[in-house]
Protein backbone atom coordinates (compact mmCIF):
# COMPACT_ATOMS: atom_id res chain seq x y z
CA UNK A 1 0.00 0.00 0.00
CA UNK A 2 0.82 3.75 -0.58
CA UNK A 3 1.47 4.17 3.00
CA UNK A 4 4.63 1.92 3.48
CA UNK A 5 6.25 4.50 1.47
CA UNK A 6 6.11 6.34 4.43
CA UNK A 7 9.17 3.94 5.78
CA UNK A 8 11.05 5.93 3.57
CA UNK A 9 12.50 2.10 2.01
CA UNK A 10 13.02 1.77 -2.13
CA UNK A 11 11.04 -0.07 -4.28
CA UNK A 12 14.86 -0.38 -6.60
CA UNK A 13 17.70 -0.64 -4.47
CA UNK A 14 20.16 1.56 -5.74
CA UNK A 15 23.93 -0.25 -5.70
CA UNK A 16 26.98 1.86 -6.59
CA UNK A 17 30.60 -0.21 -7.18
CA UNK A 18 33.21 0.60 -5.31
CA UNK A 19 36.14 -0.49 -7.84
CA UNK A 20 39.49 1.61 -5.82
CA UNK A 21 40.40 2.39 -2.65
CA UNK A 22 43.24 4.67 -1.07
CA UNK A 23 44.56 4.93 2.59
CA UNK A 24 46.77 7.25 4.07
CA UNK A 25 46.35 6.65 7.67
CA UNK A 26 48.37 6.27 10.48
CA UNK A 27 48.42 2.04 9.68
CA UNK A 28 50.78 3.41 6.83
CA UNK A 29 50.06 4.73 3.45
CA UNK A 30 48.50 2.36 0.98
CA UNK A 31 46.15 -0.47 1.73
CA UNK A 32 48.48 -2.99 1.70
CA UNK A 33 49.58 -1.08 4.88
CA UNK A 34 46.54 -0.67 6.35
CA UNK A 35 45.16 -4.38 6.13
CA UNK A 36 48.95 -5.48 7.90
CA UNK A 37 48.09 -2.91 10.85
CA UNK A 38 44.60 -2.80 11.31
CA UNK A 39 43.96 -6.62 10.86
CA UNK A 40 46.12 -7.31 13.53
CA UNK A 41 45.09 -4.47 15.57
CA UNK A 42 48.24 -3.39 16.55
CA UNK A 43 47.87 -0.21 17.84
CA UNK A 44 49.19 3.63 16.15
CA UNK A 45 49.41 6.06 18.95
CA UNK A 46 52.23 7.26 20.36
CA UNK A 47 54.20 10.12 22.07
CA UNK A 48 54.00 13.31 19.62
CA UNK A 49 57.18 15.64 19.77
CA UNK A 50 54.41 18.09 17.69
CA UNK A 51 52.25 17.78 21.07
CA UNK A 52 54.92 18.17 23.40
CA UNK A 53 53.87 20.51 26.40
CA UNK A 54 50.08 19.76 25.56
CA UNK A 55 47.76 18.22 28.15
CA UNK A 56 47.84 15.47 25.99
CA UNK A 57 50.80 14.87 23.80
CA UNK A 58 50.47 11.85 21.87
CA UNK A 59 48.36 11.25 18.80
CA UNK A 60 48.00 8.90 15.85
CA UNK A 61 50.15 9.99 13.14
CA UNK A 62 50.98 9.43 9.57
CA UNK A 63 54.18 7.46 9.29
CA UNK A 64 57.04 7.96 6.24
CA UNK A 65 55.02 10.26 4.51
CA UNK A 66 57.11 12.85 2.26
CA UNK A 67 54.55 15.17 0.88
CA UNK A 68 57.55 16.83 -1.32
CA UNK A 69 58.86 13.45 -2.63
CA UNK A 70 55.07 12.24 -3.56
CA UNK A 71 53.39 15.14 -4.99
CA UNK A 72 57.05 17.25 -5.97
CA UNK A 73 57.82 19.59 -3.71
CA UNK A 74 56.48 22.58 -6.05
CA UNK A 75 53.29 21.30 -5.77
CA UNK A 76 53.74 20.68 -1.89
CA UNK A 77 54.37 23.22 -1.33
CA UNK A 78 51.16 25.30 -1.28
CA UNK A 79 49.01 22.58 0.10
CA UNK A 80 48.08 22.01 3.50
CA UNK A 81 49.04 18.77 4.85
CA UNK A 82 45.01 17.52 4.19
CA UNK A 83 45.68 18.32 0.87
CA UNK A 84 48.50 15.78 0.77
CA UNK A 85 46.82 13.34 2.51
CA UNK A 86 43.60 14.09 0.48
CA UNK A 87 45.46 14.05 -3.13
CA UNK A 88 47.86 10.76 -2.50
CA UNK A 89 44.76 9.03 -1.37
CA UNK A 90 42.80 9.90 -4.68
CA UNK A 91 45.71 8.19 -6.52
CA UNK A 92 45.79 5.56 -4.86
CA UNK A 93 42.19 4.74 -5.40
CA UNK A 94 42.18 6.05 -8.76
CA UNK A 95 45.10 3.55 -9.81
CA UNK A 96 43.29 0.30 -7.49
CA UNK A 97 40.66 0.87 -9.59
CA UNK A 98 42.48 0.54 -12.96
CA UNK A 99 41.31 3.70 -14.24
CA UNK A 100 43.95 6.54 -16.12
CA UNK A 101 43.34 10.20 -15.54
CA UNK A 102 45.24 10.48 -19.31
CA UNK A 103 42.29 9.49 -21.39
CA UNK A 104 39.30 9.43 -18.72
CA UNK A 105 36.33 12.13 -19.32
CA UNK A 106 37.12 13.97 -16.98
CA UNK A 107 33.98 16.01 -17.10
CA UNK A 108 32.17 12.59 -15.86
CA UNK A 109 34.74 12.75 -13.28
CA UNK A 110 33.40 14.17 -9.69
CA UNK A 111 35.28 15.00 -6.20
CA UNK A 112 33.45 14.63 -3.37
CA UNK A 113 35.76 15.05 0.00
CA UNK A 114 34.73 15.36 3.70
CA UNK A 115 36.93 17.14 6.00
CA UNK A 116 36.22 18.71 9.50
CA UNK A 117 38.61 21.29 9.75
CA UNK A 118 40.52 21.29 6.82
CA UNK A 119 43.63 23.46 6.67
CA UNK A 120 43.44 24.36 10.44
CA UNK A 121 47.14 24.07 10.84
CA UNK A 122 48.21 26.47 8.10
CA UNK A 123 45.47 28.66 9.76
CA UNK A 124 47.24 28.32 12.93
CA UNK A 125 50.71 28.57 11.86
CA UNK A 126 50.47 31.89 9.79
CA UNK A 127 48.17 33.49 12.93
CA UNK A 128 50.95 33.09 14.65
CA UNK A 129 53.16 34.63 12.00
CA UNK A 130 50.39 37.99 12.02
CA UNK A 131 50.50 38.18 16.13
CA UNK A 132 54.12 37.69 16.44
CA UNK A 133 55.47 39.85 13.36
CA UNK A 134 52.74 41.82 11.94
CA UNK A 135 49.71 41.36 9.18
CA UNK A 136 52.71 41.91 6.51
CA UNK A 137 54.03 38.40 6.78
CA UNK A 138 51.47 36.77 6.70
CA UNK A 139 51.29 34.42 3.47
CA UNK A 140 49.29 34.77 0.50
CA UNK A 141 48.90 30.79 0.27
CA UNK A 142 46.69 30.55 3.28
CA UNK A 143 43.68 31.38 1.27
CA UNK A 144 44.71 28.17 -0.87
CA UNK A 145 45.76 26.25 2.13
CA UNK A 146 43.76 26.74 5.00
CA UNK A 147 39.98 26.53 3.34
CA UNK A 148 38.03 23.03 3.83
CA UNK A 149 37.36 23.39 0.16
CA UNK A 150 40.69 23.22 -1.30
CA UNK A 151 41.20 19.11 -0.84
CA UNK A 152 38.69 18.59 -3.21
CA UNK A 153 40.01 21.10 -5.39
CA UNK A 154 43.66 19.97 -5.33
CA UNK A 155 42.48 16.63 -6.18
CA UNK A 156 40.72 18.04 -9.21
CA UNK A 157 44.05 19.87 -10.37
CA UNK A 158 46.06 16.49 -9.98
CA UNK A 159 43.51 13.76 -11.48
CA UNK A 160 41.83 16.29 -14.08
CA UNK A 161 38.38 14.91 -12.35
CA UNK A 162 36.49 18.03 -13.75
CA UNK A 163 33.33 17.07 -12.51
CA UNK A 164 31.46 18.05 -9.71
CA UNK A 165 33.99 18.96 -6.81
CA UNK A 166 32.78 19.61 -3.19
CA UNK A 167 33.72 19.33 -0.15
CA UNK A 168 31.44 18.62 2.92
CA UNK A 169 31.76 18.66 6.46
CA UNK A 170 29.22 17.48 8.97
CA UNK A 171 32.50 16.47 11.79
CA UNK A 172 33.41 13.26 12.40
CA UNK A 173 30.87 11.98 9.82
CA UNK A 174 31.63 13.70 7.39
CA UNK A 175 33.46 10.82 5.14
CA UNK A 176 30.54 8.78 5.51
CA UNK A 177 28.55 12.29 4.14
CA UNK A 178 30.97 12.25 1.33
CA UNK A 179 29.91 8.73 -0.03
CA UNK A 180 26.61 9.26 0.51
CA UNK A 181 26.40 12.52 -1.56
CA UNK A 182 28.56 10.82 -4.02
CA UNK A 183 26.40 8.12 -4.55
CA UNK A 184 23.61 10.46 -5.29
CA UNK A 185 25.56 11.91 -8.09
CA UNK A 186 25.44 8.75 -9.63
CA UNK A 187 22.12 7.72 -9.11
CA UNK A 188 21.63 11.17 -10.58
CA UNK A 189 23.70 10.99 -13.75
CA UNK A 190 25.94 13.74 -13.03
CA UNK A 191 28.92 11.77 -12.98
CA UNK A 192 30.11 8.60 -14.08
CA UNK A 193 33.00 8.00 -11.31
CA UNK A 194 33.05 10.05 -8.52
CA UNK A 195 36.30 10.42 -6.13
CA UNK A 196 35.13 9.87 -2.45
CA UNK A 197 36.15 10.12 0.99
CA UNK A 198 37.24 12.09 3.75
CA UNK A 199 40.95 13.91 4.97
CA UNK A 200 41.77 15.18 8.01
CA UNK A 201 45.42 16.90 9.50
CA UNK A 202 44.52 18.79 12.18
CA UNK A 203 47.52 18.04 14.47
CA UNK A 204 48.43 21.47 15.85
CA UNK A 205 48.58 22.49 18.91
CA UNK A 206 45.76 24.89 19.41
CA UNK A 207 43.40 22.24 17.57
CA UNK A 208 44.81 19.46 20.11
CA UNK A 209 44.43 21.90 23.39
CA UNK A 210 41.52 22.28 22.71
CA UNK A 211 39.90 18.83 21.85
CA UNK A 212 42.08 18.18 25.47
CA UNK A 213 40.11 20.90 27.82
CA UNK A 214 36.61 19.54 26.09
CA UNK A 215 37.49 16.44 27.93
CA UNK A 216 37.13 14.64 24.38
CA UNK A 217 40.59 12.90 24.59
CA UNK A 218 41.89 10.14 26.22
CA UNK A 219 44.59 11.33 28.95
CA UNK A 220 46.70 7.60 29.33
CA UNK A 221 50.12 9.83 28.76
CA UNK A 222 51.88 7.42 30.46
CA UNK A 223 50.71 4.05 27.93
CA UNK A 224 50.06 5.86 24.58
CA UNK A 225 49.59 2.42 22.72
CA UNK A 226 46.77 1.64 25.10
CA UNK A 227 45.21 4.73 25.35
CA UNK A 228 42.69 3.98 22.29
CA UNK A 229 40.20 1.02 23.64
CA UNK A 230 36.23 1.36 22.09
CA UNK A 231 33.96 -0.64 24.47
CA UNK A 232 36.83 -1.28 26.93
CA UNK A 233 35.55 -0.98 30.61
CA UNK A 234 38.94 1.71 31.09
CA UNK A 235 38.42 3.72 28.09
CA UNK A 236 38.70 7.44 29.29
CA UNK A 237 38.54 9.01 25.88
CA UNK A 238 39.41 9.24 21.70
CA UNK A 239 42.81 9.70 20.58
CA UNK A 240 43.43 12.22 17.29
CA UNK A 241 44.19 10.79 14.58
CA UNK A 242 44.87 12.02 10.72
CA UNK A 243 45.01 10.66 7.54
CA UNK A 244 42.73 10.40 4.36
CA UNK A 245 40.60 7.75 2.58
CA UNK A 246 39.26 8.12 -1.18
CA UNK A 247 37.26 5.26 -2.84
CA UNK A 248 36.12 5.22 -6.35
CA UNK A 249 32.50 4.88 -6.81
CA UNK A 250 31.12 3.81 -10.24
CA UNK A 251 27.32 2.47 -11.43
CA UNK A 252 27.53 -1.07 -10.94
CA UNK A 253 26.57 -1.64 -14.81
CA UNK A 254 29.38 1.02 -15.86
CA UNK A 255 32.29 -1.31 -13.64
CA UNK A 256 31.03 -4.47 -15.09
CA UNK A 257 30.98 -2.93 -19.24
CA UNK A 258 34.88 -2.05 -18.77
CA UNK A 259 35.53 -5.20 -16.80
CA UNK A 260 36.51 -3.55 -13.30
CA UNK A 261 37.23 -5.46 -9.82
CA UNK A 262 34.31 -4.67 -7.76
CA UNK A 263 35.64 -5.14 -3.86
CA UNK A 264 32.22 -4.84 -2.89
CA UNK A 265 28.92 -2.13 -3.35
CA UNK A 266 27.74 1.17 -1.50
CA UNK A 267 24.02 -0.14 -1.02
CA UNK A 268 22.41 2.52 1.23
CA UNK A 269 23.26 5.96 2.83
CA UNK A 270 21.29 7.09 6.17
CA UNK A 271 21.50 10.83 7.89
CA UNK A 272 20.30 12.49 10.22
CA UNK A 273 20.64 14.94 13.01
CA UNK A 274 20.61 14.29 17.17
CA UNK A 275 19.54 18.23 17.71
CA UNK A 276 20.61 17.90 21.10
CA UNK A 277 24.27 19.07 22.27
CA UNK A 278 27.39 20.71 20.58
CA UNK A 279 29.46 17.46 21.26
CA UNK A 280 27.44 15.47 23.97
CA UNK A 281 25.61 12.08 21.82
CA UNK A 282 21.93 12.22 22.28
CA UNK A 283 21.92 9.57 25.51
CA UNK A 284 18.84 8.04 23.85
CA UNK A 285 21.00 7.33 21.04
CA UNK A 286 17.73 8.81 18.55
CA UNK A 287 19.36 10.69 16.47
CA UNK A 288 22.17 8.02 15.56
CA UNK A 289 19.52 5.36 15.35
CA UNK A 290 17.67 7.40 13.03
CA UNK A 291 20.31 7.63 10.76
CA UNK A 292 20.92 3.35 11.17
CA UNK A 293 17.13 2.77 10.32
CA UNK A 294 17.51 5.14 7.35
CA UNK A 295 20.57 3.45 5.87
CA UNK A 296 19.03 0.28 6.51
CA UNK A 297 15.73 1.70 4.42
CA UNK A 298 17.72 3.03 1.89
CA UNK A 299 18.95 -0.49 1.26
CA UNK A 300 15.84 -2.58 1.01
CA UNK A 301 17.73 -4.89 4.11
CA UNK A 302 16.22 -5.63 7.33
CA UNK A 303 18.21 -5.37 10.53
CA UNK A 304 18.84 -9.20 10.40
CA UNK A 305 20.83 -9.24 6.75
CA UNK A 306 23.43 -6.97 8.43
CA UNK A 307 26.02 -9.55 9.87
CA UNK A 308 29.23 -6.82 10.62
CA UNK A 309 29.32 -3.08 12.07
CA UNK A 310 32.10 -1.36 11.84
CA UNK A 311 31.56 1.12 14.74
CA UNK A 312 32.12 4.48 15.41
CA UNK A 313 33.51 3.60 18.65
CA UNK A 314 35.24 6.38 19.65
CA UNK A 315 36.26 5.09 23.03
CA UNK A 316 35.03 8.03 24.80
CA UNK A 317 32.90 6.73 27.50
CA UNK A 318 29.60 8.29 26.19
CA UNK A 319 29.69 7.54 22.45
CA UNK A 320 30.44 3.52 22.66
CA UNK A 321 27.79 3.24 25.83
CA UNK A 322 25.39 5.28 23.59
CA UNK A 323 26.39 3.45 20.29
CA UNK A 324 25.89 0.13 21.64
CA UNK A 325 22.96 0.64 22.71
CA UNK A 326 21.64 1.49 19.45
CA UNK A 327 22.83 -1.64 18.07
CA UNK A 328 21.39 -3.88 20.34
CA UNK A 329 17.91 -2.11 19.92
CA UNK A 330 18.26 -1.91 15.66
CA UNK A 331 20.09 -5.27 15.63
CA UNK A 332 20.44 -7.33 18.70
CA UNK A 333 23.23 -9.36 19.35
CA UNK A 334 23.96 -10.99 15.90
CA UNK A 335 26.53 -8.85 14.00
CA UNK A 336 30.08 -8.91 14.88
CA UNK A 337 30.76 -4.99 15.88
CA UNK A 338 34.42 -3.38 15.75
CA UNK A 339 35.68 -0.46 16.17
CA UNK A 340 39.31 0.29 14.16
CA UNK A 341 40.22 3.16 15.93
CA UNK A 342 41.63 1.21 18.39
CA UNK A 343 44.56 0.56 15.58
CA UNK A 344 44.26 4.02 14.16
CA UNK A 345 42.70 6.92 16.49
CA UNK A 346 40.27 8.89 15.61
CA UNK A 347 40.70 10.28 12.32
CA UNK A 348 37.78 12.91 12.71
CA UNK A 349 36.92 14.51 8.70
CA UNK A 350 38.47 10.84 7.37
CA UNK A 351 37.23 8.78 10.00
CA UNK A 352 34.07 7.52 8.18
CA UNK A 353 36.34 6.95 5.04
CA UNK A 354 38.67 5.61 6.57
CA UNK A 355 35.87 3.14 8.00
CA UNK A 356 33.72 2.62 5.01
CA UNK A 357 37.08 1.62 3.06
CA UNK A 358 37.98 -0.80 6.09
CA UNK A 359 34.43 -1.60 6.17
CA UNK A 360 34.68 -2.96 1.99
CA UNK A 361 38.33 -4.74 2.71
CA UNK A 362 36.02 -6.84 5.50
CA UNK A 363 33.64 -7.97 3.53
CA UNK A 364 35.53 -8.56 0.37
CA UNK A 365 37.90 -10.31 2.30
CA UNK A 366 35.19 -11.69 4.40
CA UNK A 367 37.53 -11.24 8.02
CA UNK A 368 36.73 -8.42 10.48
CA UNK A 369 39.55 -6.76 12.02
CA UNK A 370 39.95 -6.83 15.53
CA UNK A 371 38.80 -3.47 18.32
CA UNK A 372 42.35 -3.41 19.49
CA UNK A 373 42.90 -2.88 23.29
CA UNK A 374 39.94 -4.00 24.18
CA UNK A 375 40.69 -6.37 27.00
CA UNK A 376 37.59 -6.10 29.34
CA UNK A 377 34.49 -5.39 27.53
CA UNK A 378 32.26 -2.74 29.54
CA UNK A 379 29.31 -4.30 30.90
CA UNK A 380 27.21 -2.21 29.85
CA UNK A 381 27.63 -2.70 25.94
CA UNK A 382 25.96 -6.10 25.68
CA UNK A 383 26.87 -6.60 21.60
CA UNK A 384 29.50 -8.77 19.90
CA UNK A 385 32.62 -6.67 19.80
CA UNK A 386 35.37 -8.69 17.66
CA UNK A 387 38.52 -8.75 20.01
CA UNK A 388 42.46 -9.85 19.83
CA UNK A 389 42.06 -11.41 16.16
CA UNK A 390 40.50 -10.74 12.75
CA UNK A 391 37.50 -12.86 12.70
CA UNK A 392 36.88 -14.84 9.68
CA UNK A 393 32.88 -15.25 8.69
CA UNK A 394 30.29 -14.28 5.44
CA UNK A 395 29.19 -10.80 5.61
CA UNK A 396 25.52 -10.50 3.63
CA UNK A 397 25.87 -6.72 4.60
CA UNK A 398 27.88 -4.54 7.01
CA UNK A 399 27.00 -1.24 8.64
CA UNK A 400 29.51 1.83 8.62
CA UNK A 401 28.50 4.28 11.57
CA UNK A 402 29.79 7.85 11.63
CA UNK A 403 28.62 10.43 14.52
CA UNK A 404 30.15 13.95 14.43
CA UNK A 405 29.95 16.85 16.92
CA UNK A 406 27.17 18.91 16.30
CA UNK A 407 24.77 15.68 16.52
CA UNK A 408 25.59 15.11 12.65
CA UNK A 409 25.52 11.43 12.07
CA UNK A 410 25.89 9.50 9.06
CA UNK A 411 25.49 6.01 8.06
CA UNK A 412 26.09 3.28 5.10
CA UNK A 413 25.58 0.40 4.31
CA UNK A 414 28.22 -2.01 2.22
CA UNK A 415 27.16 -5.23 0.19
CA UNK A 416 29.60 -7.64 -1.03
CA UNK A 417 29.98 -6.93 -4.96
CA UNK B 1 78.80 32.40 -3.33
CA UNK B 2 77.87 35.07 -1.30
CA UNK B 3 76.27 34.84 2.14
CA UNK B 4 73.37 37.00 0.91
CA UNK B 5 72.97 34.96 -2.14
CA UNK B 6 73.09 31.29 -0.27
CA UNK B 7 70.31 32.58 1.96
CA UNK B 8 68.31 33.66 -0.96
CA UNK B 9 68.74 30.41 -2.97
CA UNK B 10 67.95 28.61 0.61
CA UNK B 11 64.79 30.53 1.11
CA UNK B 12 63.26 29.33 -2.22
CA UNK B 13 64.11 26.03 -2.12
CA UNK B 14 63.00 25.81 1.22
CA UNK B 15 59.58 27.73 1.60
CA UNK B 16 58.79 27.75 -2.47
CA UNK B 17 59.67 24.08 -3.95
CA UNK B 18 62.13 25.31 -5.91
CA UNK B 19 64.75 22.35 -7.81
CA UNK B 20 68.26 23.35 -6.55
CA UNK B 21 69.68 22.58 -9.92
CA UNK B 22 68.05 25.28 -11.10
CA UNK B 23 69.33 28.03 -9.09
CA UNK B 24 71.56 30.40 -10.68
CA UNK B 25 71.50 34.39 -10.47
CA UNK B 26 70.19 34.00 -13.97
CA UNK B 27 67.51 32.29 -13.55
CA UNK B 28 64.17 33.88 -13.89
CA UNK B 29 61.35 33.60 -11.47
CA UNK B 30 59.57 32.50 -14.36
CA UNK B 31 61.79 30.07 -15.10
CA UNK B 32 61.65 28.75 -11.76
CA UNK B 33 57.69 28.61 -12.43
CA UNK B 34 57.22 30.86 -9.89
CA UNK B 35 53.53 31.97 -10.38
CA UNK B 36 51.75 34.82 -9.04
CA UNK B 37 51.22 33.55 -5.37
CA UNK B 38 54.61 32.50 -5.17
CA UNK B 39 55.44 35.58 -6.26
CA UNK B 40 53.87 37.54 -3.58
CA UNK B 41 55.18 34.66 -1.08
CA UNK B 42 58.79 35.62 -2.28
CA UNK B 43 58.55 39.26 -1.19
CA UNK B 44 56.81 38.26 2.03
CA UNK B 45 59.65 35.89 2.64
CA UNK B 46 62.82 38.16 1.70
CA UNK B 47 61.36 40.91 3.91
CA UNK B 48 61.02 38.57 6.51
CA UNK B 49 64.47 36.83 5.82
CA UNK B 50 66.25 40.31 5.14
CA UNK B 51 64.20 43.02 6.38
CA UNK B 52 64.26 44.48 2.42
CA UNK B 53 60.60 45.37 1.23
CA UNK B 54 61.46 44.87 -2.62
CA UNK B 55 59.57 47.34 -4.75
CA UNK B 56 56.89 45.72 -6.91
CA UNK B 57 59.01 46.17 -10.26
CA UNK B 58 61.48 44.20 -8.90
CA UNK B 59 59.47 41.07 -8.80
CA UNK B 60 58.20 40.16 -12.20
CA UNK B 61 58.45 37.02 -13.89
CA UNK B 62 61.02 38.21 -16.27
CA UNK B 63 62.99 39.33 -12.60
CA UNK B 64 66.30 36.94 -12.03
CA UNK B 65 67.33 35.98 -8.61
CA UNK B 66 70.45 38.07 -8.93
CA UNK B 67 67.94 41.08 -9.80
CA UNK B 68 66.31 40.30 -6.54
CA UNK B 69 69.76 40.40 -4.89
CA UNK B 70 70.96 43.13 -5.83
CA UNK B 71 68.27 44.81 -4.80
CA UNK B 72 68.39 43.62 -1.31
CA UNK B 73 72.16 44.82 -1.36
CA UNK B 74 71.01 47.89 -2.37
CA UNK B 75 68.83 48.31 0.44
CA UNK B 76 71.44 47.03 2.79
CA UNK B 77 74.21 49.29 1.73
CA UNK B 78 71.92 51.97 2.08
CA UNK B 79 70.82 51.02 5.80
Amino acid sequence: MAGTQAQGRRTRRFDVAVTGVGLVTPAGVGVRANVERVWSGEPTAAADPDLAGLPVDFACRVPDFDAGALLGRRTAIRMDPVSHFGVVAARQAVEDAGLDPASWDGARVGVVVGTSLGGWSTVEREHGKHLADGAKFVSPLLMVMGPVNMTAGYIAMDLKALGPNQVVSTACASGNTAIGYARALLESGACDIVLAGGAEAAMSPTAMASLATAGALSTRTDDPASASRPFDADRDGFVAGEGAAMLVLERVEDARARGARVRARVSGFGASADGHHASAPDPTGGGAERAVRAALADAGLEPGDVDHVNAHGTSTPLNDITEAGVIRRVFGEKPAVTSTKGVVGHLLGAAGAAEAVYTVLAVEQRLVPPTANLTSLDPGIGVDVVAKDARAMEIGAAVNNSFGFGGQNAVIVVTPA
Amino acid sequence: MSAQQDRLFTLVVDKLGVDPEQLSPTATLDALELDSLLLIELSVLVEKEFGVQLDETALTPESTLGDILAAIDAKVSVA
